[in-house]
């Protein structure tokens, strides 16, 4: 590949890697199939995750319900309660951005369907 | 993961009653959700926080466990609604706020869709992907890019945030390098991070090529 042809194809792939993280295409945990088929069969991690996974040793859980029962740091109950709140309310609005006008919304709108194709609408693309 | 572990609609509905009982049972759903939803749970924070350490990781994890012993505890389960999608976004929201970056994404989202636009174009990148837009398959192309990037080590994963995370902004070697030196504390050379960038780059490459979304115009390096 030329220099100019693999500059524009570097740029190129980032940018589309990047809308892979960065766009909320479908929140597909927040769709029950998508997330049942992670939880069914969990895509792999990498080597260095997947070591520190088997460090967490036969007794996490146990360990855990302790600190549960034996708090040493308390996240008040009105904060913590507003986040399942917003929890629920996630898995029922989609990816619906709270502070965005109007107009900003409906040209981001525009620009996701030309990228994703005419069929993308929010929550909707991966029902068929 | 052994057969026994495997999620299954009659391990969901055990958990979501469990998670409605007293103390013990409340437990009991705890431990289940660990055997058969960790990796789940994991690869949900993974895919959320790409650059946290492996350490991050486990503590992220425990405190979404935490956190569903508490939803226990406080009866703030709501039966009439899906755990799995509930679980991860418990996971998910723990993620960024070890990130702390998700107001920045919101607010980015309409340059970087610009981006993508722009720098498609005249690009073999670009023309694989208006082919894959046009069967409406994006998403799935996309997903493929995404778990290629949570299956890479951990400094090319951080490389690849940094990069990802600053689009459209242009980031060099040396930025990228200094970012990660001040995140971590640890020393980096710009060698190192020249080969991250590069193997980002040729493993997404290669997954596209293999999924069947590019050709291999490359000999498999991009």
């Amino acid at each position: 590949m030329e220099n100019f042809e693999k500059e524009s194809e570097n740029r190129a792939l980032d940018a589309l890697s990047a809308a892979a993280f960065r766009l909320p295409l479908t929140d597909e945990t927040t769709n029950e199939d998508e997330a049942e088929k992670i939880a069914v069969n969990p895509p792999e991690l990498s080597p260095e995750d997947e070591k520190a996974i088997s460090s967490l040793g036969p007794n996490f859980v146990k360990e855990l319900l302790e600190r549960a029962t034996h708090p040493s740091e308390k996240r008040t109950e009105s904060n913590f309660g507003k986040e399942i709140k917003e929890a629920y309310a996630a898995m029922n609005r989609g990816n619906i951005d709270e502070n965005l006008s109007e107009k900003t919304r409906q040209e981001i709108e525009r620009k996701r369907r030309e990228l994703l194709g005419n069929e993308y609408e929010q929550g909707k693309l991966n029902e068929s | 993961m052994e057969a026994s572990d495997k999620y299954s609609a009659d391990i969901d509905e055990e958990i979501r009653i469990l998670l409605l009982g007293n103390e013990n049972e409340q437990n009991q759903a705890v431990y289940l959700i660990d055997k058969h939803l960790r990796k789940a749970i994991l690869y949900e924070i993974r895919k959320s926080a790409l650059s946290i350490s492996p350490d991050d990781l486990l503590d992220v994890y425990q405190e979404v466990m935490l956190n569903m012993c508490q939803v226990a505890r406080e009866k703030r389960f709501d039966p009439d609604k899906s755990l799995l999608p509930f679980i991860f976004t418990i996971a998910r929201r723990r993620a960024y706020d070890r990130l702390r970056k998700n107001t920045a994404r919101k607010e980015n989202e309409e340059k970087l869709l610009n981006e993508i636009s722009q720098s498609l174009q005249g690009t073999e990148v670009g023309e694989a992907w208006k082919v894959v837009a046009q069967k409406n398959d994006g998403p799935r192309m996309l997903k493929v890019i995404q778990q290629a990037i949570v299956s890479m080590p951990f400094r090319q994963r951080q490389v690849a945030e940094i990069i990802y995370e600053r689009l459209p902004e242009k980031v060099g070697v040396q930025e990228i390098r200094n970012e990660i030196q001040e995140k971590t504390g640890e020393p980096v050379t710009a060698a190192s991070v020249k080969r991250a960038v590069q193997e980002v780059r040729t493993k997404i490459y290669q997954q596209l090529v293999i999924a069947g979304y590019m050709e291999d115009k490359w000999n498999g390096k991009f």
